[in-house]
Order: structure tokens, then sequence, then C-alpha cells
């Protein structure tokens, strides 16, 4: 056996490839068991007299609220969970991951597969190039699109497209179709299993199974993506640092698996994402010096941000301003004391975090 | 055409990483559990790391007790809390 073999998951007989992975499988099998509960209690809702007073009405009032709550969860799961999944496998099984990888997407309405060539193949090897179709549009004076046009036509319209296309332009290889029909299929077995499980009633397959799939794109993944590359250009050596915004906001990335720390994590995709916080504070210095884009926030608040920013200047101001802890100050300009808490750059900054 | 990362394991500390050069490394680095934090599998980590799914199952469970518009209701205030916070 190898020294290589001899330090891999698999040859250590662990279950997960690294010990912190046990929270995406948790945070998936939570999400499914939130589904299953839905589901359970719009088929029994006349049964229990608790639930039957509030009639059909509260019925689909639950249903709705359900439907946020999944969800936003299930935008989550995709745009971030999954997604570190898709550039370092949580489990030391490869049959596993496959088949984890399977059911793991569905419930935000993507085969995994797909999210993981759009993802990996596209937005990672073609980082803000024009063949990255997974970002916004740009106008013809080089500014993206609104959020909302991007939000709204990106999934499942744009997706659909693009991904035909690539599945069938031969460029990835002659057996990249072929997978890509099979992972289709599984999708599509997976997908009609909540179906099923409402009795095919349409109004409960729209509110329990379809809405959280749109919510999940439209309204969390849409927005997140929007809000990682804004205002940011293709990587080059004068602005090694411009292609990506992060987000260091301590609520957001615990609860976020620290997806906020996105510039680390184009640069460098397989550094585990339990240890991005870390790896931020060893860049700190180089990234002020840089003058890369930390932004105090997390994609939530971003998000509101930039959608009132389309009407209020001022708002998109905020998203730009940059971190007060990371404004570079030149040295030839500092005084005795080199404090750049004091600039307008970093007043912006600490308005928007507060 | 092969995929531009190969899902290979990196590691805090590997000098690969601070020099730039983690796309290529070997998986030699994989789960290091003295790093710290790599144990950190707690009630509290898990209630931090599955906040979201968690929030959802107590308010979807909590319809039980206090009825849909209220599930309704909290779902909103939840969302702004998070736009305002995260």
């Amino acid at each position: 056996m190898s020294a290589q073999q001899a330090t891999s998951p698999r040859a250590r007989g662990g279950f997960f490839a690294h010990p912190q992975d046990v929270h995406c499988v948790i945070f998936q099998v939570a999400l499914v068991a939130g589904f299953a509960l839905t589901i359970a209690m719009w088929n029994m809702w006349d049964q229990y007299p608790r639930l039957a007073e509030y009639g059909h009405a509260g019925r689909n009032a639950f249903a709705v609220a359900a439907a946020m709550l999944l969800g936003w969860s299930s935008g989550i799961n995709v745009g971030v969970n999954f997604h570190n999944h898709s550039h370092r496998k949580v489990f030391s099984s490869a049959w596993l991951n496959r088949w984890f990888g399977r059911f793991w997407t569905v419930s935000g309405g993507w085969p995994g597969y797909y999210w993981e060539h759009s993802h990996v193949t596209v937005h990672h090897a073609h980082l803000l190039e024009d063949v990255d179709w997974t970002l916004p549009k740009r106008k013809p004076n080089g500014e993206w699109e609104s959020i909302y046009k991007y939000a709204l036509m990106h999934w499942p319209f744009r997706y659909v497209a693009h991904l035909i296309k690539d599945s069938s332009s031969g460029q990835y290889g002659p057996k990249f179709g072929r997978k890509m029909a099979i992972e289709f299929a599984w999708f599509v077995v997976i997908w009609m299993i909540p179906p099923v499980a409402l009795g095919f009633d349409p109004l409960a397959i729209a509110l329990v199974w379809v809405l959280p799939q749109w919510l999940a794109n439209v309204a969390v993944m849409a927005p997140g993506m929007y809000a990682q590359h804004a205002g940011c250009s293709v990587k080059t050596p004068s602005k090694p640092y411009g292609h990506s915004n992060t987000f260091v906001n301590t609520f957001f990335n615990s609860t976020m698996f620290n997806i906020g720390y996105h510039i680390e994590h184009h640069d460098h995709p397989n550094v585990h994402w339990s240890e991005l916080p870390r790896f931020h504070e060893k860049m700190k210095a180089e990234y002020i010096r840089e003058k890369a884009h930390i932004l105090p926030i997390g994609y939530y608040r971003a998000g509101q941000l930039l959608c009132r920013g389309e009407w209020v200047a001022s708002q998109r101001e905020l998203f730009f301003a940059q971190h007060p802890d990371y404004v570079f100050v030149e040295a030839s300009t500092q005084k005795s004391d080199a404090t750049p808490t004091t600039s307008p750059q970093s007043e912006r900054g600490a308005r928007v975090r507060a | 055409m092969a995929l531009p990362y190969d899902g290979k394991i990196v590691m805090m500390g590997d000098p690969r990483v601070e020099s730039g050069a983690s796309d290529s490394v070997a998986p030699a680095q994989a789960s290091n559990p003295s790093l710290p934090g790599s144990t950190d599998v707690t009630f509290s980590a898990i209630a931090i790391r599955s906040l979201f799914p968690l929030v959802a199952l107590v308010l979807i469970l909590g319809t039980f007790a206090w009825g849909p518009w209220v599930t309704l209701g909290a779902t909103y205030l939840w969302w702004r809390i998070v736009g305002r916070i995260g």
C-alpha cells in the first residue's frame, strides 16, 4: 500500500472524507424530514381536529409557509451544501457519493450531475468569461442585467437551454450525452416520489413540491450567485482578487457552510469549507493590499441591497462599500495613526454593517 | 474533456494551498482529526450548521400547536430577520 493510499479516508476506514462533512448529511436528512412531514400533514389534514378546524384555507397557508421554509433550505442545500460535495465528495465510498448525490439536489429542482457540470465545468473553469453561462448576461455597456431578470430567467429556462446544448455538442466527450440522459432518468424517478405520495393532487404538487423548487432557485440561489460576483471582472495579474466578493458575516457563514468566503473558494476550491475562515485570516493582509472587495454582510442582506439598488442608487452603493476593517491605506498617506476607518469608503461599510 | 478540478483533498497547512497550487495535489491530507475544529460535531454545532432546515422542522411541527396562520406569519418574520442579519 502506498503512503497516499494509507492516508486516504477509505484506507483508514472513515465513513466521511472529512469529520465536518457529517453536517452536510445532517442538513440533507433534516430537509428530507421536513418534506416528508409536510406531505404527511397535507394528506392527513382533515383527520387531525387541531388542523382540520382551520379548513382548506388554513391547509393552503400552511403549505405556502412550508414551501418558503423548505424552498429556502433547498436553495442552501443545492447552492451551498451539494456545492461543497461537487468539489470535494463527502463520503469515502464512491457508490455512496453517487447515490446520495442523486437524491441530494432533487428538492432544489436539479439533477446533481447537471448542477455539478454547470458549477464546476462551466462556472469555475470559465469564471466571468463570456462562456460562463451560469452568471447574469451583460448589457451592451458591460453592466450586468437586472437581478430580477436574472433570477426569473436563469432557472429553469437558461439552464435547460445550455445543458441541452452542452450535452449534444460533443465538446465534453462521447460519453457525456449518455451520462446526462442516465442522470436525467434517475432525477425523474426520484422527483416523482412526492407527487405519488400526494396522490397526484395538482394543488398539492404545486404548493408542496414545485413552489419550494422555484423559491430555491429564484429567491435563494439566484441572488446569491448574483451577489458573489456583482461588479467583478476576470482575474488578471493586476487584479488577482477582483473575480469575486467575499462576505465575512459570522451568522451568515456559520449557517451557510462558509460560502461567504468566495474569493478564497474560487482560488482554492479544494480547501475544505470548514477551514475557509482560518484560510481567510491567513490571506487577510493580502486581500487588503490588493483591494479585494470584502463585505461585512451575508448574501441575504446583499440580495436585498442589490434588489433595492435597481431603483435606489444609495442601496447599490452600500453593496459596493468596503468592509471598514479591509480598507487599504497607502503608506505614503498614513500619518502617525494609520487607522483606516475614517475614509468615506469605510464609513459606507460601517453603515451597511449596521 | 477532463473536469478542471479532480475532487482531491487539500487541507489547511498544506504548502501547496499556501502557494496557490491547491488544485493538483494528492489526497494525502484527507481528514486530519488533529486540525482544530475537525471534530466539532456537537449538538450546538449541528444546530448552527443545519439551522435553516431545523427551524423549518420546528415551525412545520409547531403548526399542530399554534395553527397554520401563525406558522405563515412566523415564517415571514424569520425571513425578514435573516434578511437583516445575514
